[in-house]
């Protein structure tokens, strides 16, 4: 009965207390530092080019086998990246990709606002994985 | 009457995984889904939308379809987690959802294992047409 | 019969505009309770909301049955003898309280039979339970409504309110206010304003139905709670009693919505119920015996006074 007298008073003055309610499409909110989004494929800052190699070993650890990725052998023996697909529909964002990398040549981008008409449209490519929004973290 | 979905859109949340709880903090006051005049709802005629998410055994996917042919047109299915999109994770090799997405049409797909509530009023904006600034 | 018309015409303007407003107090008010804003959309601060649903239900399907028809003609009936004003009274009659009591019961037992045709085979004896245990509130209500008539000697609800034109009947009966409006808070919950509607079958599945029959099942809702609290005002509160230059009109609908606003913050404060032992523990354990008491002491203090000449 007391417990029931508190609640009306504090569901009371709710009615005058500011909204906790983050005005999605406008306001920002931080999420979490270390959560995980998207895969970004690191570029190095001098060259220029992306440091994946194509060694191939996110391929053999990704439990849910969404990663294809392709080398190329360029004159004098240089290994290339060739192609590197993401296929976000299967990907859970477990990050062990990024942990087992033995170049750092991977990390998670914070980039979570993920939805597609088109399931075609979640099989991400080498082009769009570079891109460097993902870095810093990204809010609304 | 688009005007009339636009401002009242009802959802109805089937299947039993971890990403009905992403989807459920939608309706709490930090990201308040009301605001777009969209409702929960437990009834298939009520509804406009299914959400199918999670896990689903051999009865559950007879009771999914038969719940989509009791919603009144014009419906549509968003598929959230990775769960949903590609294979139960908990049961890997198991058919039903691929059977699933066979019978019907997916109109909205939302990756993520599970996605983040933002991620969810997202897709339901970008369903609508709203325009986000 | 023009004048009747007119009566009829103004009685239902009231409650249209009374229900729309309701409805959108309750949409609002609920959010902010939560800490949540509540609709924006659909014109400024969601104030098109109920509208657009209304619309919604509508587009959905016109499907309705015989139930749904007897309950809307009830859910009006009921106004024809509860008199909203002084002069918004259809039919003037001496024993209008037990025609409304009357009215009021039927429309719930109404409301059950219309809960019964869903798709569920425990229908029945799931709301059954739920009636029953919402019929059964309403008898510390009626040793209140006793004490009442009893003190006031009228069955006339127009009565009522003439003889309180000195001081009203809560200073007369605080106990007996206490279990009405208890007993009114109870079956504003059971009804389920705010969010799931108790009556339905199912705990989980508090919406059932759509189209027309819904929106009619919504309306009956809201008339019954009107009539709970219009009820309330008259017995106790003083009705349409004027204040000083305050108008008695004014004063009901400040009344009105004050008691809206008050049962709706009970509701959201106490929860969801899920034990309905709890709800009867409450009810022949509290309200019955206060009201009964309260019933016995002032009829002994009237057979004291008007028999014996005691006081
Ligand atoms: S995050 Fe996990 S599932 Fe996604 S690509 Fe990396 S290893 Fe595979
Ligand atoms: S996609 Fe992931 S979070 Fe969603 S139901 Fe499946 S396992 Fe759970």
């Amino acid at each position: 009965m007391l417990r029931l007298i508190k609640n009306f008073f504090i569901v009371f003055g709710n009615i005058f207390r500011k909204p906790h309610t983050i005005i999605y499409p406008r306001e920002r909110i931080i999420i979490p530092d270390g959560s995980r989004g998207v895969l970004h494929l690191k570029v190095d800052p001098d060259s220029l080019e992306i440091i994946c190699k194509g060694c191939g070993l996110c391929k053999i650890i990704c439990s849910q086998g969404c990663i294809t990725v392709q080398k190329r052998a360029e004159d004098k023996g240089r290994e290339v990246l060739d192609e590197f697909c993401l296929d976000l529909s299967k990907c859970i964002f477990c990050g062990n990709c990024v942990e087992f990398c033995k170049m750092n040549a991977i990390d998670m981008s914070y980039k979570y606002q993920l939805a597609e008409f088109d399931k075609k449209n979640l099989k991400l490519e080498k082009t769009e994985l570079v891109k460097p929004s993902g870095t810093i973290r990204d809010f609304w | 009457m688009s005007f009339l979905i636009k401002s009242n859109f009802n959802i109805l949340v089937t299947g039993f995984g971890c990403c009905k709880q992403e989807i459920f903090a939608t309706q709490c006051s930090l990201y308040d889904i009301q605001r777009f005049g969209v409702n929960f709802v437990s009834v298939p005629e009520d509804a406009d939308i299914l959400v199918v998410q999670g896990f689903y055994n051999k009865k559950g996917i007879i009771r999914i379809l038969n719940i989509y042919d009791r919603m009144k047109n014009p419906k549509g299915i968003i598929a959230v987690g990775s769960c949903v999109l590609n294979e139960n994770l908990f049961n890997p090799g198991s058919e039903l959802v691929s059977q699933f997405r066979n019978r019907v049409i997916i109109n909205m797909h939302i990756p993520g294992c599970p996605p983040r509530p933002e991620a969810f009023i997202y897709a339901i904006l970008k369903f609508l047409g709203i325009s986000m600034q | 019969m023009l004048i009747i018309l007119k009566k009829v015409f103004f009685i239902l303007a009231i409650l249209l505009v009374n229900v729309y407003i309701c409805e959108y107090i309750n949409n609002k008010l609920t959010a902010r309770m939560d800490l949540r804003r509540g609709y924006k959309i659909s014109g400024a601060k969601g104030i098109g909301f109920p509208l657009v649903r209304f619309f919604k239900y509508i587009s959905r399907s016109e499907k309705t049955n015989i139930w749904t028809f007897f309950i809307f003609l009830f859910s009006l009936l009921i106004w024809g003898v509860v008199p909203i004003t002084a002069n918004l009274i259809l039919i003037e009659m001496d024993y209008s309280l037990l025609v409304a009591l009357t009215f009021y019961i039927i429309l719930i037992i109404l409301l059950f039979f219309n809960s019964g045709r869903t798709s569920y085979s425990d229908a029945y004896s799931e709301s059954g339970k739920k009636v029953l245990i919402l019929l059964s509130f309403l008898i510390p209500a009626l040793f209140s409504i006793a004490s009442i008539v009893l003190i006031n000697k009228t069955l006339s609800l127009k009565e009522i309110v003439n003889s309180q034109h000195q001081y009203w009947n809560i200073i007369l009966q605080p106990l007996g206010f206490m279990t009405f409006f208890i007993s009114i808070f109870l079956q504003f919950k059971l009804l389920g304003i705010r969010g799931k509607s108790y009556l339905s079958p199912g705990a989980n599945i508090g919406k059932e139905g759509t189209g027309l029959g819904k929106i009619i099942e919504k309306f009956s809702i809201y008339m019954i709670v009107f009539f709970l609290i219009i009820i309330l005002n008259i017995l106790y509160l003083g009705g349409w009693q004027g204040i000083y230059i305050i108008r008695g009109e004014i004063m009901l609908a400040v009344k009105f919505y004050i008691i809206f606003v008050i049962l709706l913050l009970m509701d959201k404060s106490l929860g969801r119920i899920d034990s309905y032992s709890m709800l009867i523990r409450i009810n022949w354990k509290f309200l019955i015996p206060v009201s009964l008491v309260n019933f016995i002491v002032t009829f002994g203090f009237l057979i004291a006074r008007d028999v014996y000449n005691l006081i």
